[in-house]
């Protein structure tokens, strides 16, 4: 994962996110499905891998996480409804 | 509280402009059917959910549709985006173009703005799930 380029990482990151958010809404009515607890993980670790991958080489998806040291890169272009991230 | 993720849930890189389309699909952003009135819907109606977990689902579903809404906004927007003041007539595009000129506006395509009373918050539980099957089922 570490040796993909922004567009792939980002990628990852939008479908991982996307299955997430669907196993999600099933959990809320059926938390003890085993079979959807360890999807849920499964995704999540692949996300949480490409996330930091991409905020550490691209700049920060979200607020909590922009470093400052390079001063404030959080709401630099392009913004998500202009396209061309993806 | 929520907080901001710098991506769409699904992408939209829309390559050609329609101001005709665009006038159609303003309506899931604010029509009587739209995404700002299922997130506006969920995220009211979560108060009256006595069950925590189905509550936490009302929260969670109406977090989404936030999303969704964005997605619609962009698309609107990329849609439109740009357009030539000599192409603002086409397809009658020019009735939103005078009030809005390329901006997002919840209305719905015959030009209601968006308004609450296309959702019901009544305070039961029961009530309130009826009303969302009908106001969500029939938008699929």
């Amino acid at each position: 994962m570490r040796n993909m380029d922004g567009g792939k990482l980002f990628k990852l990151i939008t479908q991982a996110s996307f299955a997430m958010d669907d196993a999600k809404l099933f959990l809320d009515t059926h938390p003890h499905c085993r079979e959807a607890l360890d999807y849920y993980e499964k995704v999540q670790r692949i996300r949480n891998e490409a996330w930091d991958i991409y905020t550490e080489k691209f700049g920060p998806l979200s607020a909590y996480d922009a470093d400052v040291d390079d001063g404030w890169d959080w709401n630099k272009a392009p913004m998500p409804w202009e396209g061309g991230s993806c | 509280m929520w907080s901001y993720e710098k991506r769409l849930q699904y992408p939209v890189n829309i390559k050609t402009r329609n101001p005709k389309i665009a006038q159609v699909i303003i309506s899931q952003y604010g029509g009587p059917d739209g995404e700002m009135g299922a997130a506006m819907r969920y995220l009211s109606q979560k108060y009256a959910m006595k069950n925590p977990r189905v509550a936490g689902l009302l929260n969670d579903i109406g977090t989404e549709e936030l999303a969704h809404l964005e997605i619609v906004g962009t698309i609107v927007h990329q849609l439109v985006k740009d357009l030539p003041c000599d192409d603002v007539d086409i397809a009658g595009f020019e009735k939103y173009y005078v009030d809005h000129t390329l901006g997002v506006w919840p209305q719905a395509a015959g030009g209601v703005p968006f308004t609450a009373t296309e959702f019901q918050s009544k305070g039961d539980p029961i009530t309130d799930l009826f009303e969302d099957m009908a106001a969500d089922g029939a938008t699929i």
